[in-house]
């Protein structure tokens, strides 16, 4: 059977950045007319219409979900998503084994294990916690809060600069699915009636 | 009486409301946009602007049932309120009187 929903990367977006009370609505729009355009151009041509979309929704929506909760309500989920987030990479600089790392791959390996882990576990409480305000501000916050972490480890001795961008990958590759897990879990639009 | 002056998204969102009475959801009210001015709106500016309007109380929504075509997702119907009507008489009548007897043939624009 042939695939009639838009591309994951593209759908997640939208989930993400949609306040919650319109969510079911815009998804549900942009899949009908979606659907409507594969059915008379082809999915290319519908794919692209997709796109165009989310990308010109991007900043609307953000501002849609800024206006659809009270400004103390984000300020404090957003607070408690930075609060959250900043523990992990404070933790990720400040216990980094540089000696362990210059002997071999297998401590690296189990570090890697469990700051990915840990990644996807702050992201996930971080986004749950402040679900009600603002998710996508809470991913852009993360990557922020990562950034100088991995600064700081660029300049550690005897570790090679690979090793970094591999950890700094992973590492932002799981907070991104423990927050879009939460997001998923934690708002079910489909499912959420209106008020 | 003086009331919240509407942008002229607010007034083409407004004016498609109206024209799709009835069966005003997001995808119906864009292709009305669309048809009427050449406008290509996407959802996130549509839906932002529609709910501004709903917190000025010129429209308001109902959800409709979940369809398979929309992946189970419900339609959110809108309908424009009276206050909204006068709003959006009140936005013609300035434009009327600003542009009577106007000649624009002659002028660049």
């Amino acid at each position: 059977m042939t695939d009639r929903n838009p591309p994951t990367p593209e759908r997640w977006i939208v989930h993400l950045l949609a306040p919650r009370r319109e969510r079911a609505a815009i998804e549900g729009d942009l899949l009908e007319r979606y659907r409507q355009i594969a059915d008379a151009r082809g999915r290319r041509q519908a794919g692209l219409w997709y796109a165009s979309q989310v990308l010109r929704s991007i900043v609307p929506l953000v501002l849609l979900s800024a206006s659809d909760v009270s400004i103390f309500r984000w300020l404090s989920g957003l607070g408690t998503g930075i609060l959250l987030t900043s523990v992990f990479p404070a933790l990720l600089t400040s216990l980094v084994p540089f000696e362990a790392f210059a002997q071999g791959p297998e401590l690296t390996a189990w570090y890697l294990v469990i700051a990915v882990a840990a990644a996807a576990a702050a992201g996930y409480v971080g986004t749950a916690v402040a679900r009600t305000s603002a998710p996508a501000a809470i991913v852009g916050m993360v990557a922020c809060l990562y950034a100088p972490a991995v600064i700081q480890m660029l300049g550690a001795p005897s570790v090679p600069s690979s090793y970094w961008a591999c950890l700094a990958l992973a590492v932002g590759a799981a907070t991104a699915g423990g927050v879009l897990s939460a997001v998923d879990r934690f708002s079910p639009a489909a499912q959420t009636p209106r008020r | 009486m003086s009331r919240d002056r509407l942008t002229r998204l607010e007034l083409i969102v407004l004016a498609a409301v109206l024209r799709t009475s009835g069966e005003a959801y997001g995808v119906r009210i864009a292709e009305e946009i669309g048809q009427r001015t050449g406008r290509d709106i996407s959802v996130g500016s549509l839906y932002r602007t529609l709910k501004r309007l709903e917190q000025k109380g010129y429209v308001s929504s109902e959800e409709g049932e979940p369809t398979p075509e929309r992946g189970g997702r419900a339609k959110t119907f809108y309908s424009v309120e009276s206050q909204g009507l006068a709003a959006l008489r009140e936005s013609v009548l300035e434009m009327r009187s600003l542009f009577a007897g106007l000649n624009l043939e002659g002028h660049s624009i």
